[in-house]
């Protein structure tokens, strides 16, 4: 048998250049697209349930005329030391080996606790099951669960192509190394703001960039060590 | 008080599941298919004329792909259109090809979609995980049947034994 | 059975029914689909190269195809225009595939002319439809009878159109008139194309180009952008935006300015003034200004006009000349008025001596392989608004790739004069719900085109120790990426079949055929045999892209002669004020970055997408300075009535703390009265009081009143609840 756990498993990281990003949402429908992500239609999305594994969050700084604005996405951090982990009563949400925050949809049993205890906001409850009106329904990606009601969802760093790019690694008999994974939103930014890979390679562009001067964790005085890395705006 | 009950009355519908399930699935599946194909006289069948085939010459991708495949009817009738073209079933299956159709197959093996289990055929047989391994002793058989308890326990032992990551989200996403 | 539901029948005794049902069926429908052919394997990815249409700057794109779906799309990384980006419209254009509310055949009205009444034909019906009555009016009417209006569309269904009416003996082709831009005004509506390096500027002024977002090519130009401020081996660049209402573009700025609206010219002659007079560029010539001499426009004079302080303008003129490779652009609401605004912009670029430099402007080079498979003759397009146009009593409209009803509701009865309208869109629209006949064409992921160009890069040259231009011709060919969906058939075989019946045969067989011929000619172009082998044709369709050589850019003619500073600049100071006291305001409609002017209204994952400034998503909605609204009693989320000399709106308000306090602004893109369920019914169309997207002459100085109306507001925002304080990134 070929296939033994390794000793050393990739450590998924991601970099976002918050001077490279323009705000533009390019990252926000290839997500959608590429996770099975629901709409919610209009009523339901008033009523605040509309689902954004990845969001744009802005702010305002200053008064007019002296006004700027900050965009900012924010998906899963992928926290080392994750709140949502611990208070879930199933196992549904846990850590995995390759530092992910993993999420077993039919583990799940809807405490929400996870969604609470999260400071960043990025769980999402399905309260009703999807709907896609056929063909629609066509466009689901076949290697990504379809969430169904009653159960928390989140980022999973596309989880599916980082399985995709491990198995053509294997294919090719080397390691995984920078390139052969990029999750959606990564792969469509439009000004090339993001940037993933292996943080425990120290080779690697995220582990590169992470060590940069603007570099810094969001809400990193929550001691989450969160594997998302901003950089900073210049000015 | 109440987390209690909740855990009783789960333990109490989980033993009834178990119940039904284990009655449903401990006979062996084994539907009737719309052509009476052998495989035992494709694979395993001794003689001078028997074709000897290996699983993957006609489930050809199960080293490429998520899905083994079923062979399409052109492939059949690359040797069909010549051998035993005398045979009822044959002519059955000569007649799917003149109509361009494929047999309906009934499925013997699936994975509730509700799982979300996204099984691919590829890394195991990478790994050299032989077909029986999984599927019994299909090359035994005259007409398929579900030898093997696919539960996720069943997978995780293998996983297990073999060293292989027990992740939820190799198989989970 | 969903394991919830289980647990929940379980619980009222109905688990042994559910089981049983549940686990008893297997699921042969999935059967077939695991059956594999010559081309086809279940469970493997297919990426078939594409281009995509969803705006006019052609990105190339991959489409994912599992079990013959499409299931995601992403750019062509080998693409010379987006390397592999995307944008938030582009990913969504699946849903314009699979969309429910598509057209599944031909039809032929079944009612009263707009009562959306139809029924299904089939195609041999429907082009016996199409033949006999074409031949009938021409017969009675003459060929100038029938018109042909071409909006956005394929450049294979373009040409199909041309030969089709051409052989028909009719020039009458009415087209959306391109909005004015840049490349219009500048080189006087020739056909020219300029191209900006932005990606190597170290400064940047944007005159309400909105770059990041709707301008000409908004992911090549993001790419650029993202360069432009962190590329390797480059000092940030800056980058000033001036605009009267902060778009998300100039939410990237490092400074946003907001002056006055219709002021961008008057901006740009007050900074080329100071250049000037402070000598800080070599050699600087004076523009020809047509009213008086250009110290007439120095800040000090003009800045009362501008409504920014004359510091602030001079600091911004030392800052751009300056620096290293400054770069100037124009667009949006400086368009309005006749376009002098703009060339006011570029004469600045001409000023710092930027024409054809690394960071600076650049003449695209024309390359048009595909004016060879058309008539010959180029096409003289009627503009839609010319009102001739359209008096076609006892004549024939064909309209594709346009829905003028909608975007100029005023045009409504002039379309209805026509007696015979056929519509090919692939939805039912406020347009299509006139037409007598539906002919709905593929989407654009089923169809086939070729689109030819020069991408401009400027790339580092190791032995020159520089940066150089290096222009590449390319080419770009789409093929389908799935079978069609549903019963529709590519415009151009349409036409194809139509000419055919009507006697006079078109120079191709189909639409691949089209496509073949101008690989051909592109071949021919990069001086390789025009002829292609099997294998060759084969990969070209997996690469979906075609280069040429890179040859150094030559010509700088267009920029330098063309209107950019020889002819006077028209510009005056005193430019309009919201002086009118029955309307104190300008109101400006501006294009949604995801809804576009309205065709992707009918996308659900854009119409969810919330709004990057004012987290709107499924409507409508006005932006009001706090202040302004303070001063009219108006509070976030009130229904308000806009009103101008064309009618007036009800709409929900926004607060919006980055605009002008005599400016409001909404979005086009809502206000459908058609078009399915995720557009019909929702929102407003500004159209109806500002005009026409098209019309951006003028409708950037239309002018408005506000005020609080009674009735409740419908407005939905996608709310976070990261608190502000998080905003740590140092």
């Amino acid at each position: 048998m070929e296939e033994k756990v390794e000793s050393k498993k990739p450590q998924w990281a991601m970099v976002i250049d918050l001077d490279r990003c323009t705000g533009c949402e390019a990252c926000v429908v290839a997500c959608h697209a590429e996770n099975n992500i629901r709409i919610a239609g209009e009523g339901p999305a008033a009523g605040g349930r509309s689902v954004n594994w990845i969001r744009v969050e802005r702010y305002y700084e200053g008064e007019y005329p002296d006004i700027r604005v900050k965009f900012m996405p924010v998906m899963c951090q992928h926290c080392e030391e994750a709140p949502c982990e611990p208070v879930c009563p199933v196992y549904a949400t846990y850590h995995t080996d390759e530092g992910l925050n993993g999420q077993v949809y039919n583990r799940c049993v809807g405490t929400r606790y996870c969604a609470n205890n999260c400071p960043y906001t990025v769980r999402f409850f399905n309260f009703l099951d999807p709907v896609w009106p056929e063909p629609l329904s066509k466009s689901l990606n076949p290697e990504v669960s379809v969430r169904y009601r009653g159960v928390m969802e989140k980022c999973t760093f596309c989880i599916q192509r980082i399985r995709k790019g491990e198995d053509k690694a294997k294919d090719e008999g080397r390691e995984i190394r920078d390139g052969d994974v990029n999750p959606a939103c990564v792969q469509s930014c439009t000004a090339r703001a993001m940037t993933f890979g292996n943080i425990a390679d120290p080779t690697s562009e995220v582990a590169r960039l992470s060590k940069s001067g603007r570099a810094s964790r969001l809400m990193e005085e929550l001691g989450t060590k969160p594997r998302v890395t901003y950089l900073s705006r210049g000015d | 008080m109440r987390s209690w009950k909740v855990v009783l009355i789960l333990l109490a519908l989980a033993a009834v599941s178990v119940v039904f399930l284990s009655g449903i699935i401990g006979k062996p599946f084994e539907p009737a298919q719309p052509i009476a194909f052998d495989h035992w006289q494709h694979t395993s069948k001794q003689g001078e004329d028997t074709p000897k085939l290996e699983c993957t010459d006609c489930h050809e991708n199960a080293d490429k792909s998520r899905f083994a495949t079923i062979p399409n009817v052109s492939k059949c009738m690359i040797c069909h259109e010549t051998m035993k073209t005398e045979s009822p079933e044959i002519q059955k299956l000569a007649a799917y090809s003149s109509r361009s159709e494929q047999p309906p197959w009934k499925r013997v093996y699936w994975i509730e979609k509700e799982a979300d289990v996204f099984f691919t055929h590829k890394p195991h047989i990478r790994a050299g995980v032989d077909c029986t391994t999984c599927h019994g002793q299909v090359n035994q058989m005259h007409r398929v049947k579900r030898d093997v308890d696919h539960s996720m326990g069943w997978c995780i032992q293998c996983h297990r034994e073999n060293r292989v990551s027990v992740d939820c989200s190799i198989c989970h996403r | 059975m969903k394991r919830r539901e289980f647990i929940v029948l379980t619980g009222v005794g109905a688990a042994s029914t559910t089981l049983l049902s549940g686990c008893g069926n297997p699921e042969n429908a999935l059967i077939p689909a695991l059956i594999p052919d010559d081309t086809y394997t279940p469970g493997i990815d297919y990426w078939k190269a594409s281009t995509c249409a969803l705006c006019s700057a052609g990105c190339g794109i991959l489409v994912r195809t599992r079990e013959r779906a499409a299931n995601k799309i992403e750019g062509n990384p080998l693409h010379p225009v987006n390397k592999g980006a995307l944008c938030a419209r582009g990913q969504a254009g699946l849903q314009v595939l699979y969309n429910p509310d598509r057209v599944k055949g031909p039809m032929k009205r079944s009612g009263e002319r707009g009562s959306g009444q139809f029924e299904s034909i089939s195609w041999d019906e429907a082009a016996k439809i199409l033949v006999d009555r074409l031949a009938d009016i021409r017969a009675k009417n003459g060929q100038a009878s029938v018109a042909f209006s071409l909006g956005n569309t394929s450049n294979v269904n373009r040409i199909a159109a041309e030969h089709f009416m051409s052989s028909f003996g009719s020039e009458r082709f009415i087209s959306a008139p391109v909005s004015s831009d840049h490349d219009d005004l500048l080189f006087n509506g020739t056909g020219q194309r300029a191209v900006f390096d932005i990606a190597n500027a170290t400064y940047l002024l944007s005159f309400g180009a909105r770059f990041l977002e709707t301008w000409q090519s908004p992911v090549m130009y993001s790419l650029a952008y993202g360069e432009f401020r962190r590329g390797k081996n480059r000092r940030r660049g800056k980058f000033v935006m001036i605009e009267p209402r902060m778009s998300t573009t100039a939410a990237n700025a490092d400074e946003w300015l907001p002056a006055a609206i219709g002021t961008e010219g008057l901006l740009a002659l007050a900074i080329a003034q100071v250049i000037i007079r402070e000598k800080l560029t070599p050699n600087p010539v004076s523009p020809n200004v047509a009213n008086g001499t250009l110290d007439e426009f120095a800040p000090e004079k003009t800045e009362a006009d501008i409504n920014l302080p004359a510091e602030k303008i001079v600091r911004i003129a030392r800052e751009f000349a300056a620096s290293e490779r400054p770069l100037a652009i124009a667009g949006g609401a400086a368009a309005l008025g006749d376009g002098e605004s703009i060339r006011a912009v570029h004469f600045l670029n001409k000023l710092v001596g930027n024409l054809n430099m690394p960071g600076g402007v650049f003449e695209v080079e024309q390359f048009d392989p595909l004016a060879k498979l058309g008539t010959g003759k180029p096409i003289k397009w009627a503009p839609l608004s010319e009102k001739d146009g359209y008096e076609g009593g006892g004549s024939a409209l064909l309209i594709h790739g346009m829905n003028p009803v909608f975007h100029s509701p005023q045009m409504t009865d002039r379309i209805n004069a026509f007696q015979f309208i056929v519509s090919f869109s692939p939805f039912i629209d406020e347009t299509t719900q006139l037409a007598d006949l539906i002919l709905p064409d593929h989407s654009y992921l089923e169809s086939w085109d070729i689109q030819a160009a020069t991408a401009h890069h400027t790339v580092w040259h190791a032995d020159l120790r520089a940066l150089q231009p290096t222009p590449t011709p390319y080419a770009a060919i789409a093929s389908p990426a799935i079978s069609p969906e549903f019963d529709t058939k590519q415009t151009a075989d349409v036409l194809i079949d139509v000419s055919r019946q009507l006697g006079q045969p078109l120079p191709f067989e189909s639409s691949e055929e089209c496509v073949r011929k101008a690989v051909s000619e592109v071949r021919r172009a990069f001086g390789q045999a025009a002829e292609i082998s099997d294998e060759d044709w084969k990969s070209l369709l997996e690469s979906g892209v075609m280069t040429g050589d890179s040859k150094p850019s030559g010509s700088t003619s267009g920029l330098e002669s063309a209107k950019a500073g020889d002819q006077p600049l028209a510009i005056s100071t005193g430019e309009p004020k919201p002086s009118n006291d029955a309307y104190p305001f300008f109101v400006l409609a501006y294009e949604h970055a995801a809804l576009g002017y309205g065709d992707h209204a009918n996308l659900p994952w854009l119409q969810e997408l919330p709004d990057p400034l004012t987290s709107v998503l499924w409507g409508s909605w006005v932006e009001i300075n706090p202040k302004t609204a303070a001063s009219l009693h108006i509070e976030d989320g009130d229904l308000v009535e806009v009103k101008t000399a064309d009618g007036s709106l009800r709409l929900p308000a926004v607060l919006f703390p980055a605009i002008r306090p005599d400016v409001i602004a909404m979005p086009y893109g809502q206000g459908h009265t058609a078009y399915g369920q995720y557009a019909k019914g929702r929102g407003v169309n500004p159209a109806t009081i500002a005009g026409p997207y098209w019309d951006a002459k003028k409708r950037f100085g239309v002018r408005a009143s506000v005020a609080k109306a009674a009735g409740e507001a419908k407005l939905v925002r996608f709310g976070t609840s990261l608190p502000e304080k998080i905003d740590t990134p140092r």
